[in-house]
């Protein structure tokens, strides 16, 4: 990287930062039977942003000798906005972050990679009536410097490996999809040794070919913590934000801190500095240090997810959640590892107490739009007197998140993190991006069926 | 390109050179204030090579990045392929830029949001709301060992308008886009307010089957789905519903869906796909009937057919350059006999008009099922729109649906996917379709 000439760019007045990036990304991905993409991808880039007017003139750049043009355009853009926006005190760090994992998959051969990934491929092929399977091994591996004006000089490297699949079972024209997903950290030996889970995931997958249909309405529902993740995700975290608030005081004042959400009992908390999962990272893009955030406190708003400038326009603590999805993007408020901390429930209690309902498992995708929220999941199991029953299929689920928050009769005592991120915010979709639960019971929740 | 061309040639029997040089800007304005001003200028290289048969690939933001080769060696010796000759076909020029785009500085695209931000604000008074403007240059270059010398400029401008309601949620919104600055009528702006003043008359509705009318934005979550079944990935996997239905009646008369690459000025629209075949127009389904599938150079070899200039680098997720071709629409068009979009909703006793879903992403898209949250709908009821619909959702499968159309609108509006704009729809009105309400 050439550090001294990136430092050099950066202008002396107002704010201004960069972040320059090596990116490489291994991908294995196979259909079906066959591996039919291995691709090794490099490339790199850099964007800078200048605050000298009303905004940040921001400027992405792939050629290291355009940095100059870079920072002049920046500045001329932000110059542009009427106005004069300053940042009082920016955190400063220094700070070299190395990626050490135990057995680094970087170190592994292209070889060894393709026969584990075609071994599991294998374990699904070979389940009959799973009829089509879409697998993705990747390595995902960043070199970041992170300088700016006031003094930032951080350089970070930032890995992420996993195989993710996506199997299809068919019977004649009914066809289920189900999701699973190993790794998700840093470590290469978090994806051997999964055999009997890829053996109960495809068992699985078939089980849902003989399950009905669910009937639309609402239900009591117990989530998995695959499903109460997206959920928090979806329908909370995404308003946690601090960028939403930017510019918008009605937002503003919905999000009050202090604010009653939920029940005593429900804390929410997003924590980038735990080690292992996707969303973990020492130093965000604008070089702020991550922190442990509690969002929601014995059910009262206690926090939001900030960059430097939403921090600055709410007068609150920067968090260090300001990511991009590369050296393309601009950095934006995302979550690092958001999860519902875990409550005083057994699982066992939770499904018990329901007479009528459905337990949900496996997460597949969701969406949210200010108050409202939906997501797919994998399946659901009946729970009839207490007790779980017959696998239905075909499940979405919508709600509205102040509503359905209070609906939280019960938490469970346990929490666990998906082993894949995503997320998609701004046209950036981020996989270091992660969410986790303890199993939660929601009264009253809108179904979709077919 | 023609040194590293050779560079390449040096290791493969034949080779090709992808470049694209983009320049982008785009301005967003909320509450009359400029929250930032964003601009790019990259340069992205993507190495093909042919050796023995087999394909191998890799991209790089450096011309000069010595491991592009030996990347695309691994990719080669890896993966399981069965390469096609890449295409030397005459190429056509479009009409795929507008010089007063190319030519377009940052203080004009500045000065254009907000004479927009003045027009809605004189039409809207108080209301909240927000504006994003956003401008692209794009020079893609291709070159390959059989011969192909070619190049396009692509420009584009895309115009995003939204509503903030009391909660400071998005409400209403519009988005326009094409090769020129997009033209935006007082019709538009007030369509759009007027869905905006219907936030605070809340409806809820049962479990019910209702006429719902698609807006033509929307329509773009159900195209998926149909860009899905005639994607020659799927059919040749023999994982599309629509596998050996060529010739055959799938979607109701009412309903032609065209590609066309070469729409003078469209979202999409470019000289060539990044397998360097050049664009075509291509009749997807004609008055209902299946006519052609979209395919690459591979899957056109498979099934004995022609390619359609639909090799895309991009995802559902992502238009990165590593994203190896694959098919997405270019500018899907979907047209019929037209009625007035006024006289259509007029038409309707009691039924539904969307115009925001949220979920488009979930479930089995290629076998054309959906289930999503009915993020903007409005009751209809003799005729008029009379409050906003919360907390439902549609759910259905399109071949089931696409039979049950009953009139298309006249005005196209832009096509939204996911993240992305996929051609233009006019309002698409279906008989019934299922809603799971309160």
């Amino acid at each position: 990287m050439k550090k001294e000439l990136l430092k050099s760019a950066l202008p002396a007045d107002g704010f201004s930062d960069l972040r320059y990036q090596e990116y490489a990304l291994t991908t294995i991905k196979g259909t079906k039977r066959e591996i039919d993409t291995v691709a090794v991808v490099k490339k790199n880039g850099g964007n800078v942003r200048v605050l000298s007017g009303g905004a940040y003139g921001t400027y992405c750049f792939t050629d290291v000798n355009d940095v100059h043009h870079a920072v002049k355009e920046a500045k001329f853009a932000s110059d542009l906005i009427p106005g004069k926006k300053q940042y009082q005190h920016v955190e400063v760090n220094s700070d070299h972050v190395v990626a050490r994992p135990k057995t680094d998959p970087r170190t592994v051969s292209i070889e060894d990679k393709k026969a584990l990934v075609q071994h599991y491929i294998d374990l699904f092929m070979d389940t009959p009536e799973i009829a089509n399977l879409e697998t993705e091994y990747y390595e995902q591996f960043t070199d970041t410097l992170i300088l700016n004006n006031r003094g930032t000089d951080v350089r970070q490297e930032e890995l992420i490996v996993g195989i993710n699949f996506r199997i299809t079972s068919k019977r004649g024209e009914l066809t289920q999809i189900t999701r699973l997903s190993f790794g998700g950290g840093e470590e290469y030996g978090d994806l051997l040794d999964q055999d009997e889970v890829v053996l109960e995931k495809a068992r699985q997958t078939v089980a849902l070919l003989d399950a009905e249909p669910v009937k639309g309405g609402n239900y009591d529902v117990v989530l998995d913590s695959d499903v109460s993740g997206l959920f928090i995700h979806e329908a909370f975290g995404h308003l946690s934000e601090a960028d939403n608030l930017v510019g918008n005081a009605s937002l503003s004042k919905t999000m009050t801190l202090g604010e009653l959400f939920a029940t005593e009992d429900f804390n929410v908390i997003d924590d980038p500095t735990l080690s292992g999962y996707p969303g973990s990272y020492t130093y965000d893009h604008e070089g702020t240090r991550a922190k442990k955030t509690h969002l929601i406190k014995s059910g009262k708003l206690a926090g939001r997810l900030h960059s430097l400038e939403s921090a600055y326009f709410l007068n609150e603590t920067p968090t260090g959640h300001a990511r991009a999805k590369n050296y393309g993007f601009t950095p934006i408020v995302r979550m690092g590892n958001i999860y519902i901390d875990k409550g005083r429930q057994t699982l066992d209690e939770m499904i018990k107490s329901i007479d009528n309902g459905l337990y949900l498992f496996g997460s597949a995708g969701g969406q949210t739009s200010g108050e409202t929220f939906t997501f797919a999941v994998q399946g659901a199991y009946k729970i009839e007197g207490g007790e779980l029953k017959g696998l239905v299929r075909d499940l979405a689920l919508t709600g509205h998140l102040f509503t359905t928050l209070k609906n939280i009769e019960m938490i469970g005592d346990e929490v666990n993190f998906s082993k894949s991120g995503g997320c998609g915010k701004g046209g950036q979709i981020l996989i270091k991006s992660g969410k986790g639960s303890a199993p939660i019971k929601i009264k009253n929740m809108g179904i979709g069926g077919k | 390109m023609k040194t590293l061309l050779e560079k390449a040639l040096k290791v493969s029997d034949s080779a090709e050179i992808y470049e694209r040089k983009v320049e982008s800007t785009s301005i967003s304005i909320l509450l009359g204030e400029v929250q930032g001003i964003e601009s790019e200028k990259k340069t992205e290289i993507s190495l093909r090579i042919v050796k023995d048969g087999k394909l191998g690939a890799a991209i790089a933001t450096d011309r000069n990045d010595d491991t592009l080769v030996s990347r695309a060696l691994i990719s080669l010796t890896h993966q399981k392929s069965e390469a096609e000759p890449f295409p030397n076909t005459p190429i056509s020029e479009v009409e795929s830029y507008s010089e007063i785009v190319k030519e377009m500085t940052t203080e004009t695209l500045v000065a254009s949001a907000f004479d927009l931000v003045e027009r809605f604000k004189t039409l809207a008074k108080e209301v909240a709301f927000g504006v994003e403007v956003s401008r692209t240059f794009k020079t893609v270059s291709m070159v390959n060992s059989e011969g192909l010398d070619a190049s396009y400029d692509y420009s584009n401008v895309e115009v995003g308008i939204y509503t903030l309601n009391e909660k400071g949620f998005y409400n209403a919104s519009r988005s326009f886009s094409g090769a020129d600055f997009p033209v935006i009528t007082d019709e538009d702006l007030l369509g759009m307010f007027r869905e905006h003043q219907l936030d605070d008359h809340e409806v809820t509705l049962g479990n019910e089957r209702l006429p719902v009318v698609f807006s033509g934005s929307v329509m773009g979550a159900l195209m998926l789905r149909v860009v899905g079944g005639v994607s020659g990935a799927n059919v040749t996997k023999g994982i599309s519903p629509v596998t050996d239905k060529l010739g055959q009646k799938v979607f109701s008369e009412l309903l032609t869906i065209r590609d066309d690459g070469r729409l003078p000025l469209g979202l999409n629209t470019c000289a060539f796909d990044d397998e360097g075949t050049p664009a075509q127009n291509t009749m997807v389904y004609e008055n209902g009937v299946l006519k052609n599938y979209l395919l690459s150079v591979g899957h056109a070899k498979k099934l004995g057919m022609k390619p359609t200039g639909n090799a895309i680098k991009r995802a559902l997720f992502s238009k990165e350059i590593e994203d190896v071709p694959t098919v997405f629409e270019t500018n899907l068009i979907v047209e019929g006999p037209m009625t007035d979009d006024e006289a259509l909703i007029r038409g309707i006793k009691r039924g539904l008009y969307i115009t925001g879903v949220m979920g488009a992403h979930t479930g089995n898209i290629n076998q054309g099922e959906f289930s999503m949250n009915i993020s903007s709908g409005f009751l209809i009821e003799n005729g008029e729109l009379v409050g906003k619909v919360k907390g439902a959702m549609i759910a259905g499968n399109i071949y089931e649906l696409f039979n049950e159309v009953e009139a298309l609108g006249t005005k196209k509006e832009p096509m939204r996917g996911i993240f992305y704009l996929m051609g233009y729809s006019p309002m698409v009105k279906f008989r019934e379709v299922s809603i799971v309400g309160k």
